[in-house]
């Protein structure tokens, strides 16, 4: 065996990182059907149900302005919701399936395990996100003012909820508290973020807790780059949400690293 | 054992209760967050653009539509996870080797799809009666249409989880029949919203009847005909036992 040696890898394992992201993708492309276009009907839906519900009462002035407002809503908040289940469900199953003691072994530092997970669930949440946009324009009157600032967003929040993903996702050692984390955290997040309903309706005393959401800055911060003349700081969303994702990141890198619930 | 084998068909309806039971926040406390989620998002985003629906306030309208959603999916929730979960880990053939008929197999899996739909109901209309004032018209009503509207779907859930091979197969019938036929049935609008051409549509979906008679039994205002709705529900109901005898008897998909 003279001659033998390491592979050498650079200072980082560019190639491991994308097979590690390319499984989690192609888990995803496996299962289009119910992946993709699950979500799709259901934006559909909860679309025609709001237009539906207002129908009658309201002219078509309103109606359309809630159209407008309600539907870069929905795509927010199902691009969010599939960052976080994408990662968390990915990381549960592997865990249960032993699949993650192969990650553990391959010359991959923590950094790298976690990116990987994160990698693909942006790269698909972005792709959900995008899709349900596309459908918003065809209905939807929005001009999207700063595509950059859309694709800034898009990416910072689904960042953000795929770490949150990739946190309860080692947390998590049974189905039962992933669907825990789901329920009881991650939908009440999105849905009371002001993604479907303008905050001023929300009576005064309640409004502090939508500031603190970070989902309502994300969405606030889309708003502003699709809609003319929108509510909110975009600066303040930015930095809000930057923070708490690298807040959380690194949580979830020393976690990776120390083997939380993922070592013996 | 006698004509009716009762231990066995109480034993297996223990069965299928206790197994949404241990998981009981996942199956009770979790689709009673996400109904009140729901009623949030639709005050908030129509409640002052929406007057009055029926002679009622828009919340009003809304929760029983909501309770009877929050129903109705995990009736099909508990059936349909069930059958595909012992036919994925093999243990479906505990189900089919000790002396039930496919009568007994029915009734106790049905059974255990309608406790689980009736208590989600008890538990949703709890928390909602906390946010809005819920008064009974008509208790009547509202037990006949919870119940046949739960076995509607347990029903419905065991043909589809004896005809899905695996998750997705389920996933699927979710997104795109269950989801779809509970939300445009007049949960959240009245079909008088419908433009005229599509009334036709609401008035041959089930779900429209249970749900318009179940909301009845609250505001005591119906958009259809109350006996129609209650033949309706029997008639569907009625056909898919029959539907689920036969494939459990013929062991469709269940038996090599």
């Amino acid at each position: 065996m003279a001659g033998w040696r390491p592979r050498a890898y650079g200072r980082v394992n560019w190639m491991g990182i994308w097979s590690h992201s390319r499984r989690g993708v192609k888990a995803f492309t496996d299962d289009a059907l119910a992946y993709l276009c699950g979500p799709l009907v259901t934006s559909g839906l909860f679309l025609a149900v709001f237009v539906l519900a207002l129908r009658g009462d309201a002219g078509p002035e309103t109606t359309q302005a809630l159209i407008d407002f309600v539907g870069p809503g929905i795509a927010a908040f199902m691009m969010i919701h599939h960052a976080f289940q994408h990662s968390a469900a990915l990381l549960v199953m592997d865990k249960s399936e032993g699949v993650i003691q192969d990650l553990l072994m391959a010359p991959l530092s923590a950094l790298e395990i976690m990116a990987g997970y994160v990698l693909s669930a942006v790269a698909t949440a972005l792709l959900i996100g995008g899709l349900i946009l596309l459908m918003m324009v065809l209905v939807a009157d929005l001009p999207i003012l700063r595509p950059l600032a859309l694709l800034g967003f898009a990416l910072l929040g689904s960042v953000l909820f795929a770490v949150v993903g990739t946190l309860v996702g080692l947390w998590a050692d049974k189905w039962e508290q992933y669907s825990a984390a789901e329920s009881f955290l991650i939908l009440p997040l999105g849905v009371l973020s002001g993604a479907f309903f303008r905050v001023d309706e929300l009576a005064e005393s309640w409004r502090w807790t939508v500031a603190l959401n970070p989902v309502h800055h994300i969405v606030e911060g889309l708003r502003w780059s699709a809609l003319d003349g929108a509510s909110g700081s975009p600066l303040s969303a930015a930095i809000v949400t930057l923070l708490l994702t690298a807040l959380l990141s690194v949580v979830a890198w020393r976690l990776f690293a120390v083997g939380y619930h993922i070592r013996p | 054992m006698g004509r009716i084998n009762r231990r066995g068909l109480w034993t297996l309806y223990l069965k299928e209760v206790r197994r949404f039971l241990n998981v009981f926040t996942q199956t009770l406390l979790a689709p009673m967050v996400t109904t009140l989620l729901f009623l949030a998002i639709f005050t908030l985003a129509l409640g002052r653009s929406v007057q009055q629906i029926g002679g009622v306030s828009y919340a009003q309208f809304l929760a029983p539509g909501l309770i009877m959603m929050a129903m109705v999916q995990n009736a099909f929730a508990n059936t349909s996870s069930s059958i595909v979960i012992a036919k994925v880990q093999g243990n479906i053939v505990d189900l089919l080797m000790p002396p039930l008929s496919p009568s007994e197999l029915t009734l106790g899996l049905a059974a255990g799809g309608v406790t689980r739909g009736v208590l989600v109901g008890l538990t949703v209309a709890l928390g909602m009666w906390i946010f809005v004032p819920l008064r009974l018209h008509d208790p009547l009503f509202v037990a006949f249409h919870a119940v046949n509207a739960s076995l509607m779907l347990a029903l419905l859930g065991l043909i589809g989880g004896i005809w899905a091979e695996k998750f997705d197969h389920i996933a699927a019938v979710t997104n795109f029949v269950v989801t779809p036929l509970s939300f445009l049935s007049g949960t959240f609008y009245s079909i008088e919203r419908l433009p005229e051409s599509w009334h036709f549509v609401a008035f041959l979906n089930p779900f429209f009847y249970m749900i318009d008679g179940f909301r009845y039994g609250f505001i005591g205002h119906a958009d259809g005909s109350l006996l129609t709705g209650a033949l309706v529900v029997l008639g569907v109901n009625t056909l898919l036992w029959l539907i689920t005898h036969r494939m459990l008897a013929t062991g469709y998909r269940l038996k090599a």
